[in-house]
């Protein structure tokens, strides 16, 4: 269903380019809710805006991004617009994005009336049906979003998302600053939309346990690993995939030392090399993406030639 | 020793005040010397508010604040102002406690400078530039400002801040929410390490109960302004 094949963004800056997602390759399966994981700042965001083509004038970027066997790096922004909402959906991190002086219900038709041309009586019949669904009262589409919480405003991000009945959702953060019971009722949404295909960003790790079928990790701009969820969590392949989850409160809250690269000089070989307990001679040199057993891994401890 | 008795406060909102809100609701608490407790509970419970009573920055309707036997809630001006020194809050957003046109040096400086801990500029520096090393930051970030730090480094800058008057009780409130797992336990450890060195004793608000399990010696659990559980760990 999606396909991205060395997807570079790089940004220009005065300081120099910001290679924010720096060559990365993976593909989500129709029906599959793949995650993906890592520290603030590793380019996960960018990698969404970027299969959306939602990055700003100075980013460059090159690769491919199929959906469906379209390249959407090629695509007019005429024809964007048109999967854009209809057939990808976008639940972006900020709440902000809800527009403050519009009822949210209003917000949660206007894609459906322009991409389906259908009349407005039945497309807020419909949106009432899918506010009683998610849970946020059907009696509450005329209210404006000050008027509701913070998870609740999620809700309603993701009602708008999913209006238009896309293909394949992805949301940027969605548990991002929530308390536990909001989270968990995050989980429970996104569980009741049910077995649409989902790209889901986050670094909420019980987040993407209970959620995700598929995990990637992503560091400095690149993908370290990418497996089943039950086999990352019982047995991590990176060295920073093991850092992260020694680091939860409940693993022993143990730090990564040291810190994140710089993205406009990276090391170069590996990227996780000054932090790496394991580090050896060879990893100045770049390590491939290996295939364990249908899981991948980019690192040298894993290089069996 | 911290103690709150009988705390109440309530909040009046909309536009003629018509609403009210009662935020804490008759809470006693006490944080022994060089204790953590861990105050935790759903948004909107009540505990930034009662973690700002306890610093005297929030003043509650009724009740007392008790800091070494002292009665807070009578004190005023200058005699107040030589116990705020002593406690210290670190928050969940460190841009409100780090001024977004000023350098790092200087946030962390004006403490130093307000109590005139330092003889001289050399001094001054000497100190600041202990401190920074002390929770993980180096000379570089110094002349930056905020926007130009990451969560983490920030959240750094601001218990760097909380340090320099040397505090004997300190409220975290919520102060890794907002930072990724990996950040969070460095922070966690840093404020853990002081602790030891310095017996310091903190109120660590938060809402990840994993978290208070981990650090705490004694959790409370907030619902609509009341402590309604209390647990011991160790
Ligand atoms: N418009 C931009 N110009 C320059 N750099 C940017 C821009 N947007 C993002 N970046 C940089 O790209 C990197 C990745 O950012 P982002 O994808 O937002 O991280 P994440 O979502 O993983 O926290 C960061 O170093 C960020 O500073
Ligand atoms: N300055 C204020 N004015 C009006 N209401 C407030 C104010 N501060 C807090 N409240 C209200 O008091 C209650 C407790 O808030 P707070 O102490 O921030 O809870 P918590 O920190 O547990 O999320 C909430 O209902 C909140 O809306
Ligand atoms: S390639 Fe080398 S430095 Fe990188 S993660 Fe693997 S062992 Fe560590
Ligand atoms: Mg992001
Ligand atoms: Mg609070």
């Amino acid at each position: 269903m999606l396909e991205i094949e060395d997807l570079k963004v790089y940004f220009r800056t005065n300081a120099g380019k910001v290679k924010a997602v720096d060559g990365v390759s993976f593909e989500v399966k129709r029906g599959e809710r793949f995650t993906l994981i890592g520290e603030s700042g590793s380019g996960k965001s960018v990698l969404a805006q970027a299969i959306l083509r939602l990055l700003p004038k100075n980013a460059e970027v090159s690769g491919k991004v199929l959906f469906d066997g379209r390249n959407l790096i090629e695509l007019g922004e005429e024809d964007m617009r048109k999967i854009r909402g209809r057939e990808i959906a976008w639940i972006p991190q900020s709440q902000s994005s809800l527009n403050p002086v519009l009822t949210v219900g209003f917000q949660c038709a206007e894609p459906v009336i322009e991409h389906f041309r259908m009349d407005r009586r039945s497309v807020f019949a419909k949106v009432v049906r899918l506010f009683e669904f998610l849970g946020i009262g059907g009696n509450r589409v005329e209210n404006y979003p000050h008027q509701f919480s913070g998870g609740m405003r999620q809700r309603v991000l993701v009602a708008m998302g999913i209006s238009a009945d896309p293909k394949l959702i992805i949301a940027d953060e969605p548990t991002k600053g929530l308390d536990a019971s909001k989270r968990s009722q995050i989980v429970e949404l996104f569980e009741k939309v049910g077995d649409k295909t989902m790209l889901i960003i986050t670094h909420d790790l019980n987040f993407a346990e209970n959620l995700a079928d598929k995990i990637a990790v992503m560091y400095c701009g690149k993908i370290v690993e990418v497996s089943p969820t039950k086999e990352f969590f019982s047995e991590p392949l990176h060295p920073y995939s093991r850092g992260l989850l020694d680091s939860l409160p409940s693993r022993g809250l143990k730090p990564i030392k040291g810190f994140q690269p710089s993205m406009i000089n990276p090391p170069k070989g590996c990227r996780f090399r000054d932090r790496c307990e394991f580090a050896s001679e060879r990893c100045k040199s770049e390590p491939p993406l290996i295939n364990l057993n249908g899981r991948f891994v980019r690192c040298w401890l894993y290089d069996r030639r | 020793m911290i103690e709150g008795k009988k705390i109440r406060k309530v909040f009046k909102s909309g536009i003629f005040g018509g609403k009210t809100v009662v935020a804490v609701d008759n809470v006693d608490i006490t944080v022994y010397d060089g204790e953590t407790v861990a105050l935790v509970g759903e948004s909107g419970s009540g505990k930034s508010t009662l973690g700002r009573i306890l610093l005297m920055l929030i003043k509650p309707d009724e009740g007392r604040v008790i800091f070494d036997g002292v009665d807070l809630t009578k004190l005023k001006g200058r005699e107040l102002r030589r116990f705020r020194t002593k406690m210290q809050l670190i928050p969940q957003n460190p841009e409100e406690a780090l001024d977004p046109r000023w350098r790092i040096y200087d946030s962390i400086a004006e403490p130093i400078r307000i109590h005139k801990l330092a003889g001289s500029r050399n001094e001054e520096e000497e100190l600041i530039l202990e401190l920074i090393r002390a929770v993980g930051l180096k000379e570089e970030h110094l002349n930056r400002y905020p926007h130009e730090l990451s969560g983490g480094e920030l959240q750094r800058a601001v218990i760097a801040r909380a340090l320099t008057l040397n505090p004997k009780f300190i409220v975290c409130d919520e102060p890794t929410s907002m930072l990724d797992i990996s950040t969070q336990a460095s922070i966690v450890r840093l404020l853990v390490e002081f602790q030891k060195r310095l017996g310091i004793s903190y109120l660590f608000i938060t809402h990840d109960l994993e978290l208070a399990e981990v650090i705490a010696d004694r959790i409370l659990v907030m619902r609509n302004g009341k402590i309604v559980d209390e647990r011991s760990l160790h």
